[in-house]
């Protein structure tokens, strides 16, 4: 059994220039999704994450800052807006400015607000903890050494985010929180944030199944602090930036899933060609009585040799040496172990099929 | 291999369209936004400098702006960067904005600089018809009538005319690129008490190679045109045994290339085309905006782009694929 997978792989090697081609090509697929599948996983999370906010109706707003200080967002206007999210028809986030002014907060790791309960509703992929307040990090990050203070909560667990969980706001488009924490407040520690962090809240509401008037008296109140939030209903108004990010996650995944098949079926069509320039070889054998699974090894060597040794040292370099192309890594040494299997079985069937031909 | 031709076509088709897209979209996050002020404009971003300025400073540069405009014929454009509210403040003296058109432009009625116009199609447009005063135009402005947006006014609310009240911070795009005029504005504005945050703007080829959305479009499209390569070099050799007997008969290479290269050329033009037709539909799908004039273009250049690539990748596989060795001879 064992010679039968070696001669498998001296029939490869035989045919040194395709299959040096066809290194190349897997090669070259590898790097590319090893660069970009980190980025695609992200952009599907925001197609659907954009999906399911124009689904449910929601309400996004754009900031304009009347001052150049911090906005004076007045409490009625901040108290609406708990009210809103006890009601379960808003939630908001603070992504970019929280405790701005002090920069070893958390240890210097960047932190991000979730309010509201609805959030996790609107974004299926992310799984919060729960009830709030709680804590989370994202999965590069390690447990603070300190406890972390924000908003009268102290918090000393952290649980841990699944790999690549993404948040997606409407402007932002994809924010990944691998590198993040996560600090899921109860609506009423809106009141007792910095004005920075109120600013941004109010900024990021979503608004969702709002009425009119709703959205009004949010504009109105937070206007008259000079916070001016210009409303986008996003199934009706169909803002453009949201399209726009909605698109380029388009582009990411359809793109890579066409250059994937593109190289899956210049690999199929290359190890046809292959075997069937060896069908001589393979008669030859079975009329000296080799069994089905002599012939399946020798198969599995050749198939091996082209499809498993060339990518696998370097991809099991990325997974060792780990790092932010380490997941990538991971997947398409999966996807190529896949790849061999289903190669593999494909090939039998050729081989058997020829014979079957008298071919 | 008109299949293999086609599937392939259709793909590439595919990965061309998404690079010229994401091209045109770095060429429109890299071209100034004009707010349709013709002819040569240049944009100063004035921001808090470190000077004293009281608000009589201010307003008293804003009338000296104004003079300045209205003395050398210029139009001003200013609007929000970071800080200020959503509109634009407009100096107009020649009238040359199109979409800007007060009842009273010569504004010698001294109430004029309270009065503001909201744009068309904006939620503070339905509030003021509804005869309620929009929550996003400060009470000091008061709105008299409607004017269409500029090109590029986004979310922006309403327009008002540059005034006796403090000079804005913003971005400001003045119709001249005269160093003497732009130097005059600056002066005016740091007595305001403005610094000028203008940025060198980064050249063109830079900004696109530093675009992740066109390096990572423009790597599966390379990537995608080298399998694409490879996968046809092989496919023409399943056909070694007919192009080994055609040398016998003394074809030359030449005439073998000659002869394949034109006859798979349809098959990737159907292909492509179908691949491009297939990703605007997706474009449209998912970001439920229709196409306009420029985005069908796109399409037309990703499309010709893509051919064009393909044409010269399926002549390099022709050329590789009919090279007759010896122990093609032999095959089968």
């Amino acid at each position: 059994m064992l010679g039968d997978l070696r001669g498998g792989v001296r029939m490869a090697l035989r045919r040194w220039p395709t299959m040096l081609s066809l290194a190349a090509v897997i090669a070259l697929s590898c790097v590319v999704l090893a660069v970009l599948l980190a980025d695609v996983l992200v952009q599907f999370k925001a197609l659907r994450g954009g999906h399911e906010l124009r689904g449910r109706g929601a309400v996004v707003f754009k900031p304009y800052y009347g001052t150049s200080r911090v906005t004076s967002v007045p409490d009625r206007a901040v108290s609406d807006l708990v009210e809103l999210i006890r009601e379960e028809r808003a939630y908001t986030a603070v992504i970019n400015n929280v405790r701005v002014d002090d920069p070893e907060f958390a240890g210097g790791v960047p932190t991000v607000l979730f309010v509201g309960s609805r959030l996790e509703e609107t974004l299926p992929d992310l799984e919060l903890c729960e009830p709030a307040p709680c804590a989370m990090r994202g999965a590069e990050v390690a447990t603070p050494a300190e406890p972390v203070e924000i908003a009268g909560h102290t918090f000393t667990t952290f649980e841990r985010l699944s790999r690549s969980a993404t948040h997606f706001d409407a402007h932002l488009g994809p924010v990944p929180l691998d590198e993040r924490l996560v600090l899921n407040l109860p609506p009423e520690s809106l009141t007792r944030l910095t004005g920075y962090e109120r600013e941004e809240a109010m900024a990021r509401t979503v608004l969702l199944e709002a009425t009119e008037s709703d959205v009004d008296d949010f504009v109105a109140s937070s206007a008259a602090g000079d916070l001016y939030l210009v409303p986008r209903h996003i199934a009706v108004d169909r803002p453009k930036r949201l399209s726009g990010i909605m698109v380029v996650s388009t582009m990411y995944v359809v793109g890579m899933a066409a250059f994937l098949t593109l190289v899956l079926v210049a690999f199929a069509a290359t190890a046809r060609r292959t075997l069937h320039r060896q069908r001589a070889v393979f008669v030859i054998r079975r009329t000296h009585g080799a069994s089905n699974g002599r012939l399946a090894a020798r198969l599995a060597g050749f198939v091996g040799v082209v499809v498993l040794l060339p990518p696998l040292p370097p991809l099991a370099g990325l997974l060792l040496v780990g790092g932010p192309l380490a997941p990538a890594a991971g997947w398409m040494a999966a996807l190529v172990v896949v790849l061999f299997l289903v190669l593999w079985g494909w090939a039998v069937r050729q081989q058997s099929g020829y014979e079957r031909r008298g071919r | 291999m008109r299949v293999k031709l086609l599937v392939s076509g259709l793909l590439l088709g595919v990965l061309s369209t998404f690079a010229a897209w994401a091209v045109h979209w770095s060429l429109g996050a890299h071209r100034e936004v004009t707010y349709e002020l013709p002819g040569t404009v240049t944009t100063l971003s004035f921001g808090n400098g470190k000077q004293e300025a009281t608000r009589v400073d201010r307003t008293e540069a804003a009338v000296e702006l104004r003079r300045f405009l209205t003395e050398r014929s210029l139009a001003l454009v200013v609007a929000p960067s970071t800080d200020g509210p959503p509109r634009l403040v407009v100096a107009d003296p020649g009238g040359v904005l199109s979409w800007y058109t007060p009842s009273d432009p010569t504004g010698r009625d001294p109430g004029r600089v309270r009065r503001g116009h909201v744009f068309e199609g904006t939620y503070s447009q339905r509030q003021w018809r509804q005869g309620n005063s929009p929550a996003l135009v400060p009470e000091e402005v008061e709105i008299v009538g409607t004017v269409p947006p500029p090109q590029g006014a986004g979310d922006l609310q309403y327009a008002r005319p540059l005034g006796e009240y403090p000079l804005p911070f913003g971005e400001y795009v003045v119709s001249t690129d005269d160093p003497e005029e732009l130097a005059e504005i600056r002066d005016i504005a740091y007595r305001a008490g403005f610094a000028d945050l203008s940025t060198q703007r980064v050249p063109l080829w830079r900004h696109l190679r530093d675009d992740p959305l066109v390096g990572a479009t423009g790597a599966l499209l390379g990537a995608g045109y080298l399998a694409a390569a490879l996968f046809w070099t092989l496919g023409l050799r399943d056909r070694a045994e007919e192009f080994a007997i055609r040398t016998r008969h003394g074809a030359t290479r030449a005439r073998l290339v000659w002869q394949v290269w034109p006859r798979g050329l349809p098959f990737q033009f159907l292909g492509i085309v179908g691949g491009v037709a297939l990703s605007g539909a997706l474009v449209v799908l998912v970001g439920l905006q229709p196409l306009d004039r420029i985005e069908y273009l796109v399409l037309g250049a990703g499309a010709a782009g893509g051919l064009l690539l393909a044409a010269g990748t399926w002549l390099l596989a022709t050329v590789l694929g009919t090279r007759v060795r010896s122990e093609a001879g032999r095959a089968g």
